[in-house]
């Protein structure tokens, strides 16, 4: 089990973080914020590249900076931006990535051919990274965070630059993997978690606002979402969610403590629970 | 070992390395090349002298006697003929004095200085009860050879092999930046320690980039020259002389070297300077993890020591520049006269031996010390 327990992380006179607790046991977690809310920064403290100014994390109760590589052996991370080397094959680039967590050598080329075949890139192993294309580099990504069949794998942003029928592939994937272990997804697509993670982490302000299912964070929501005709002119507390085409021409989905007249109450989704949430100016 | 050898295998792939690598090697050609104006004198006393030994004595100046009449060979019998014990009678109280002089401002400088030359006193004795003096080395252009091979080729070899660890190893330490690796390195189980990989695997390269380019340097030279019997002549011969800014004297070494040893000997301290060099970049690559900052940094502690130094001297702080003498920049500077007096560049006997053993140490826990902040630092991405 993974614990942040009161997590803070100051540069300067600016909070990043502030507060943070969290508990994380096997499944999916979809950490669900805008650019700028600290995503980031708690992916990279978790992932030992940050130091907290406060607080701590704890794997099974023990701080992950004092298990040092024993933490990090049983973690899978794929970076924001997967940095490469352009002049590797996908292969060379894996096996670096297999000494670096210390795999042996035979197990790391087992794995490795697995892993490509997984990820669908056994027909470019032989390519340089540069010759890839911006999805197929995030593939070799992700085969790189599955490389030591990590109990904790992190994914910043992992489907930037797949198309759909890849983040279709890469969803189905992660489920798969999630049975025993703690997956953590950081997004602020909400498509890429709303079918497969068990528990949405929301930052807002810095902090956290909420960690729950996707069905309770909605269900918070029941009854202040609505669809009104476009044109409807929306008074101050009504707050325009969405536009989408109905069958009678555009809808508008508005966010309303009350029902404004006229307005045919929806159920909910997460991406109206994360536009209402991150309404403007709030990160 | 694994981790090693992709460490290399960076370094192996860049082609602005090897670019430079052959530069050097080129650059080197053409120094030796503009040798050329001893080559003749040099080797056509070594083809006279072959097979007589490198004392001068009755028997070399027999053997010499025999050997067919030609202007040179007169010419080489006469300067024989000339050779006398320098070091029987050679008064030290001139050139001690010289510089004692100098830093008389600074008791403990000149307490340093004046004990350095009390030491060498007790040097020229035994070179005198060695018979150093009468060793034929090379002969008449012994000074200009010995200068040409120290003073220029091997200072140009010592100055290929520092900034070619300097820059590998600037680079290695910034290159997970540079390709945006950092944060998929450093969470690995690896971590942070793969700097320490990388440290060492800049160190071992260094350290065979300049043996490369000596070996490859001393060797395409020792084609051209003819040293076959001259290895076990000792460099304190009296034909050999180092002249500084201000006074010139005797090749005056703190241990017996023959002209193999001391060749040895300072190709051996070159290889250890540079491997200062080369951890002084790990300090400056590890704080900063950034390639251009780096190299600021170093260049500015580099230049900046050599500056504070002259100042010093300026402001006749002889202390503090006595200090700054074991930097490894001053040591490089003195490469023409290591294992000598070294005058106003030494305060003590073996100063070069004694500086770069310091430079070892500081720079190795320097780096110890950046590699410990390393792991205790935010890695900014």
């Amino acid at each position: 089990m993974l614990t942040v327990e009161h997590v803070t992380k100051r540069y300067g006179s600016f909070t990043a973080l502030e507060d943070v607790s969290l508990q994380f046991t096997p499944g999916v977690y979809g950490l669900l914020a805008p650019n700028g809310a600290g995503k980031t920064t708690l992916i990279k403290m978790l992932t030992t590249l940050l130091f907290p100014t406060s607080g701590q994390i704890l794997w099974e109760g023990e701080d992950i900076h004092a298990l040092d590589e024993s933490y990090r052996g049983l973690l899978g991370y794929l970076p924001q931006e997967f940095g490469y080397y352009p002049g590797y094959t996908p292969r060379q680039l894996l096996r670096y990535a297999a000494a670096l967590q210390c795999i042996p050598r035979q197990e790391a080329d087992r794995r490795i051919g697995e892993l490509l075949e997984l990820v669908g890139l056994s027909d470019a192993e032989r390519k340089k990274m540069r010759q890839l294309s911006g999805g197929m580099r995030q593939r070799v990504g992700i085969a790189q965070a599955m490389l030591n069949d990590p109990r904790l794998l992190i994914l910043d942003e992992p489907t930037a630059g797949l198309d759909p029928r890849e983040r279709v592939r890469f969803r189905n994937l992660i489920h798969s993997l999630a049975a025993d272990r703690i997956v953590i997804l950081s997004t602020h697509i909400v498509s890429d978690i709303e079918t497969i993670a068990g528990q949405i982490v929301m930052l807002r302000d810095h902090k956290l606002f909420c960690c729950d299912s996707p069905a309770g964070i909605c269900g918070k929501l029941r009854g202040r979402v609505f669809e009104v005709p476009a044109g409807t002119a929306l008074e101050p507390e009504q707050f325009l969610l969405s536009e989408r085409q109905g069958e009678q021409g555009t809808v508008l989905r508005i966010f309303s403590d009350t029902p404004p007249q006229g307005a045919v109450p929806v159920t909910p989704g997460l991406e109206d629970a994360f536009l209402a949430i991150y309404r403007e100016g709030q990160v | 070992m694994r981790l090693l050898r992709y460490e290399w295998s960076k370094l192996a792939r860049l082609p602005a390395l090897w670019g430079f690598l052959a530069l050097c090697l080129a650059f080197n050609c053409l120094l030796i090349g503009s040798g050329d104006r001893w080559r003749w004198e040099w080797n056509e006393a070594a083809g006279i002298t072959d097979g007589l030994g490198q004392r001068v004595g009755r028997e070399f100046l027999d053997g010499l006697g025999r050997h067919s009449r030609s202007d040179y060979r007169d010419y080489l019998l006469s300067a024989a003929e000339g050779m006398t014990d320098i070091y029987a009678d050679y008064d030290l109280k001139a050139l001690s004095g010289f510089y004692n002089g100098y830093v008389k401002g600074s008791p403990a400088a000149a307490a340093l200085m004046e004990r350095k030359y009390d030491r060498l006193a007790e040097r020229v004795a035994h070179l005198s009860q060695a018979g150093a003096a009468m060793d034929w080395y090379g002969g008449p252009v012994t000074h200009y050879v010995h200068q040409f091979l120290y003073g220029t080729l091997m200072r140009a070899v010592l100055t290929e092999g520092a900034v070619l660890g300097m820059l590998s190893m600037l680079f290695l330490l910034g290159y997970e930046n540079q390709q945006r690796t950092a944060a998929g390195v450093y969470a690995s189980r690896t971590g942070r320690k793969l700097c320490r990989r990388k440290i060492l695997a800049g160190v071992s390269w260094a350290l065979a980039a300049y043996l490369l380019l000596a070996a490859v340097t001393l060797g395409i030279f020792l084609l051209f020259w003819d040293w076959r019997g001259v290895w076990s002549g000792s460099v304190s011969g009296q034909f050999n002389y180092v002249i500084d800014l201000f006074y010139p004297r005797p090749f005056f070494t703190w241990a017996d070297f023959t002209a193999g040893g001391y060749l040895a000997a300072v190709v051996g301290l070159g290889g250890l300077l540079t491997v200062v060099f080369t951890l002084l970049a790990a300090i400056c690559g590890t704080l900063m993890q950034n390639v251009y900052l780096s190299a600021l940094l170093l260049a500015l502690l580099l230049c900046g020591g050599t500056a504070v130094q002259a100042l010093c001297a300026q402001a006749g702080l002889w202390m503090g520049y006595a200090l700054l003498t074991f930097q490894p920049v001053s040591i490089w500077l003195t490469v023409n006269g290591w294992f000598t007096e070294l005058g106003l560049n030494a305060f003590v006997p073996w100063q070069e031996t004694i500086g770069t053993g310091l430079g070892l140490a500081v720079c190795g826990l320097g780096t110890a010390l950046a590699l410990r902040r390393f792991g205790r630092k935010d890695v900014m991405t």
